[in-house]
């Protein structure tokens, strides 16, 4: 096997004079300039911007994505899928398919013991083959290997699947009702989860205003740029081994051991180079079929997944329908908050059941109610898994909130601003688990907005818009937990040096395309005090990392920075005591420090000082592991659900062309808490991306179902925003405010990005038409027929 | 077990038509490829003989013929529409709607032929030409005959091509002196989209420069195909502009116009839409008028 494939290394490097070139030229980007203090400057890499050590290879097209992984004598596979959203098999006949020339292996759900058969993230309730009943169209039912595409397509339209069709459960409602088919043996719920504090009914019945809405939103499709795709092998030393585009390799690691039942020291994951994940590409898709086929064959196997099945067959955002009652005194204080959220979780578990307790922690964040109420149900429905999407359904949560709380501004007279000032919470408030929050920001956020939003509104008025058009400003704002939702979720960092002193940090969580792994070089190097082109970060290999979790909930900077500093510190002392014994001077003597090894008041290279570790450089290994406390249990929602918060208020400006009801975003801004911010080239990418996936949400994305199958599987009819869609300025702000217990005083940041951005259109929508848009998408079409609706209801009562 | 596709590169229409009737059936004509690849790929075609029309000399070009008429050949790109200083000079019509096909790319590589017999139905092209009473050019194996392509669509993805027959050529007869033209089309994004509708008017302005005197009026994404809305034309003959609004174009379409649902909008919301992008498209024509008055 080609050497580079077991190390694991992600990008096509060249000879080795070639990548020394690469680093040269990345070290003179990043490197401390030349005649700046080389002392003790603290932290000269963290809050910098710091190029991604990744875009070089990425831009030359040595990026190694799975799909482009060749293999000699590498097989295809490709999945049959159910043409029903519900029904029972009879029988499958695979052996015509077996037939077909080029044809290696055909795998059915009845080629895989029973034990041995279930995956999923949380529960293990997805057949890797669909084997007595298909619950979803798209559902796997059968998996052939070829040696060509082809030649596997041939074989999948000659097996012969006998269904008999049963009748679909397609809403979550139908699914709880009394006389609905059960999916699955323990009934239709994934989840059913309470909190209540304070007494909700008593507080909105002495309140001077209780506004009641529903607020619904359409399916939503990831729209990472790279599908699914895999590749599949078993190495010299018998080891399965799998590429694969994921966000966690350590779960693959684990469900893989168990499908094959390869010992888990005989099985290692590797993160290929990812295009875009999103929460996408954390459960099963490719990565078990694919494993089996190359076990069934001896064979390497790559699978990929079109793009029709992605849309067709991995997870969407959850449909939730939230009806929401916010309750509220003359003054501007909010009473209490009620909300009662129904979910379609589609066919299997998948994250359900996280999105359900993130939604009820969070339902009154970021502001502090005294009697708040969620409820939150999840059902199975014949539709494809609805699962982890980008916040966890907290941007619906946020629509439904941040929509109802400006909507409310308006009815007491108070503006935007303040009704959120006088309700927000602040450093000491206590979370409706209890939780005393600490280094909130959010203040500072709203201070941040609130100039810009009193400026541009004097210079709108100021100016006339375009004749058939209307304009408005809208504000909405989040808080965020970051990390897992009251569970533990540790992580660990590894950092070794050879004798020429390049240094590998190996981290657990993968770099999905954040620029994550340069984040973590940072700290690294910081922590160190060394330079960060000497930094090379090793991350998402099942093998040679520990499972630090996946990267998702914003929490790589956090959880994987902290460790990363704490095995900086642990580096460098052992590097230093190291050193001090091979020179055999006192251990004050020598400090790491601006790149240089201070060697008795004397500034070495590092590279000398490691030359002259020589071998013994092997035996410094900084460890870092970082755990903090997190325990909350689902059924009583006491305790603390996460380290910390980020929070943000951003501001949308709109124009409406009257006549075609179609919305466009001129603008956009956007200020975060986020802690300390490691890169901040890096942070306001993250944001103007989140900003532009919101947008899209907000304004024209929208899976269509008909019957349980959707209609609109391809970017022809799905609509993502083109480059002359989104605003033409997205201004982001990190607002000061450091945490106290973060690497750096750093927080998270990536999906706060998007959470309040269907909100802020939605006001700013109503500020420039007088009509509320309560249904995501807000697409041309519902703001045309919301508005004359308007119309016909006022001349009617006129 | 599937076929090959057998590719076949003619130099003449002969061989290219001889190619086609040698197909029976199936075979397909393929120049820029953006629709035949796409759907080939898509596996929503499978064609046995693939019919390469890009080498056939005479298919190419853009001429004025001796009565004042364009021929444009099948072959034209979309780009070539942009820079000819013919098409500029006298249907800038037709320069005004290529700037919004697609991309760059796709106007390098699209040809106009193309257009007109895959997606023609909906296509901006086949738009502007009906409004300005385009006839094609078809050559089979027999004959050759041509064919008003208001009358050129006959249902949804039929077009008035018999087997073994080619689209050599457009001719689109001369704009009189003095009148107007208008293009408006509506997508659900800015760029790079499928259009929803697309409207295209040529117009003879009456003594005030408000008056529309004749109007010809063609849409898209209003009916299974590309159509000429002669009813609406009647209608709008020697009224003043001013009097038009969106919602009485709507409901003068009405009964010529049968969108349907798709995947972005409904039927009823297109209807509605209709009225707008014909009102736009007006609008767009009566300010070239005062323009260049």
């Amino acid at each position: 096997m080609t050497r580079w494939l077991d190390q694991g290394e992600k990008f096509a490097l060249e000879a080795l004079d070639g990548q020394q070139r690469w680093q040269d030229y990345y070290r003179s980007i990043v490197e401390i300039p030349a005649g700046s203090p080389t002392s003790d400057a603290a932290t000269p890499f963290v809050g910098r911007s710091v190029p991604r050590n990744d875009v070089l290879y990425k831009v030359r097209g040595r990026a190694r994505y799975a799909a482009n992984i060749d293999l000699p004598g590498m097989l295809h596979g490709r999945f049959l899928r159910s043409i029903h959203p519900y029904a029972r098999i009879r029988h499958i006949d695979a052996s015509p398919a077996r037939e077909v020339p080029g044809v290696r292996a055909v795998l059915t759900g009845q080629d895989i013991p029973r034990d041995r058969l279930y995956v999923g993230s949380l529960v293990q309730d997805t057949p890797v083959l669909a084997r007595d009943v298909v619950r979803y169209v798209g559902e796997p039912v059968a998996v052939v290997a070829a040696e060509s595409i082809e030649a596997a397509d041939e074989a999948l339209s000659r097996i012969e699947v006998d269904y008999d069709p049963l009748e679909p459960v397609l809403t979550p409602e139908h699914a709880l009702a009394e006389d609905a088919p059960q999916l699955h043996s323990d009934g239709n719920t994934i989840a059913d989860l309470k909190n209540e504090v304070g007494d909700v009914e008593d507080a909105l019945a002495e309140s001077d205003l209780v506004l009641e809405n529903t607020f619904v939103n359409d399916g939503i499709d990831h729209c990472f740029l790279e599908s699914q795709a895999g590749v599949a092998y078993v190495n010299e030393e018998g080891v399965l081994t799998l590429h694969v585009c994921t966000q966690y390799p350590h779960f693959h690691h684990q469900q893989l051991s168990r499908v094959t039942g390869f010992p888990m020291d005989k099985v290692r994951v590797i993160q290929s180079v990812i295009g875009g994940a999103f929460g996408g590409k954390i459960d099963v898709t490719v990565e078990c079929a694919a494993s089996l086929l190359t076990i069934a064959t001896g064979a390497p196997v790559k699978m990929v997944l079109e793009r029709d099945e992605v849309f067709t067959s991995t997870t969407k955002r959850h449909v939730m329908r939230i009806q929401h009652r916010l309750g509220a005194n003359r003054d501007g204080r909010f009473t209490a908050l009620d909300m009662r959220i129904v979910a379609d979780g589609g066919a299997y578990a998948s994250y359900s059941l996280i999105v359900a307790g993130r939604c009820v922690i969070h339902a009154s964040l970021p502001y502090d109610i005294p009697n708040v109420r969620a409820h939150f149900t999840t059902a199975f429905t014949n539709h494809v898994p609805a699962g982890a999407m980008r916040s966890f359904g907290m941007v619906k949560l946020g629509f439904a909130t941040e929509t109802q709380v400006n909507e409310m501004a308006h009815r007491l007279g108070i503006s935007p601003i303040e009704i959120r000032r006088i309700n927000a919470v602040r450093s000491g408030t206590r979370s409706v688990t209890g939780q005393e929050l600490i280094d909130v920001g959010f203040e500072k956020t709203l201070d941040a907005i609130e100039e810009i939003y009193e400026q541009r509104r004097k210079e709108l008025e100021a100016t006339p818009p375009l004749p058939g058009r209307r304009r408005g400003l809208g504000i909405a704002c989040l808080g965020y937990g970051i990390g897992y939702s009251g569970v533990r979720n540790p992580s660990t960092a590894r950092i070794e040096v050879d004798e020429s002193g390049r240094i590998t940090a190996n981290t657990g969580t993968p770099d999905i395309g954040t620029g994550s792994d340069t984040t973590l070089a940072q700290i690294t190097a910081d922590a160190i005090g060394i330079g960060v082109g000497r930094i090379r970060v090793v991350s998402g290999d099942s093998t040679r990392t520990d499972d630090s979790g996946p990267t998702s909930a914003s929490r790589t900077t956090y959880f994987s920075g902290s460790a990363a500093r704490i095995a900086g510190d642990d580096f460098r002392n052992q590097f230093e005591e190291c050193l001090a014994d091979v020179l055999s001077i006192p251990r004050e003597q020598i400090r790491i420090a601006g790149d240089r090894v201070i060697v008795s008041n004397e500034p070495w290279l590092f590279e000398k000082a490691c030359a002259r570790l020589g071998e013994r450089v092997k035996e410094i290994r900084g460890y870092g592991h970082f755990n903090p406390v997190a325990d909350l249990d689902l059924e009583n929602f006491k305790g603390i659900p996460y380290p910390t918060y980020t929070y943000a208020t951003q501001l949308a400006e709109v124009d409406v062309d009257e006549e075609l009801g179609s919305v466009s975003v001129p603008r956009f801004w956007a200020a975060h808490d986020a802690g300390n911010v490691v890169n901040p080239v890096g942070a306001e990418g993250q944001i103007q991306g989140g900003v532009v996936m919101g947008l899209g949400m907000a304004l024209w994305e929208r899976v269509v179902r008909e019957g349980g199958y959707i209609q609109n599987p391809s970017y022809r009819d799905y609509l993502v925003p083109g480059s002359l869609d989104i605003p033409t300025e997205i201004t982001t702000i990190f607002v000061d405010n450091p945490d106290s217990t973060g690497p750096y005083g750093a927080k998270g940041v990536a999906e706060a990005s998007l959470i309040p951005v269907p909100a802020a259109v939605g006001e700013a929508v109503y500020q420039a038409l007088g009509v509320r848009p309560r249904h995501l998408p807000m697409s041309a079409e519902r703001i045309y027929d919301l508005a004359r609706q308007t119309m016909d209801n006022e001349r009617q009562s006129g | 077990m599937s076929t090959e596709t057998q590719y076949v590169r003619p130099r003449t229409t002969e061989e290219a038509i001889a190619a086609l009737v040698d197909a029976g059936g199936d075979g397909m004509v393929v120049a820029g490829g953006i629709v035949v690849t796409s759907l080939i790929n898509t596996h929503l075609a499978k064609p046995r003989v693939l019919v390469d029309v890009t080498g056939i000399n005479s298919m190419r070009g853009v001429r004025i013929l001796n009565g004042g008429e364009l021929e444009l050949g099948a072959l034209v790109r979309h780009a070539e529409l942009l820079e000819s200083p013919e098409v500029l000079a006298g249907w800038p019509l037709l320069n005004d709607l290529a700037r919004d096909i697609a991309c760059e790319r796709l106007r390098a590589q699209g040809t106009l032929g193309g257009s007109l017999c895959t997606v023609g139905q909906q296509g901006d092209p086949a738009t502007g030409l009906i409004a300005l009473g385009a006839t094609v050019c078809l050559r089979g194996a027999q004959a050759s005959r041509t064919v008003p392509l208001e009358r050129f669509y006959t249902d949804d993805f039929a077009v008035d091509l018999e087997e073994g027959e080619l689209l050599e050529s457009v001719r689109v007869p001369p704009v009189p002196d003095g009148y107007c033209w208008g293009f408006y089309k509506l997508g659900p994004r800015r760029a790079m989209d499928f259009t929803l509708l697309s409207a295209a008017v040529v117009v003879q302005p009456g003594s005030e420069p408000d008056i529309l005197n004749e109007v010809t009026i063609a849409m898209s994404g209003v009916a299974p195909t590309a159509l000429r809305l002669h009813d609406a034309e009647e209608r709008l003959r020697g009224r003043s502009f001013g009097e038009v609004t969106p919602s009485v174009l709507s409901e003068w379409l009405q009964d010529d116009i049968a969108p349907e649902d798709d995947a972005v909008y409904s039927s009823a919301y297109k209807r509605h839409m209709a009225g707008v992008v014909l009102h736009r498209a007006l609008h767009t024509a009566l300010n070239h008028t005062l323009r260049e008055s």
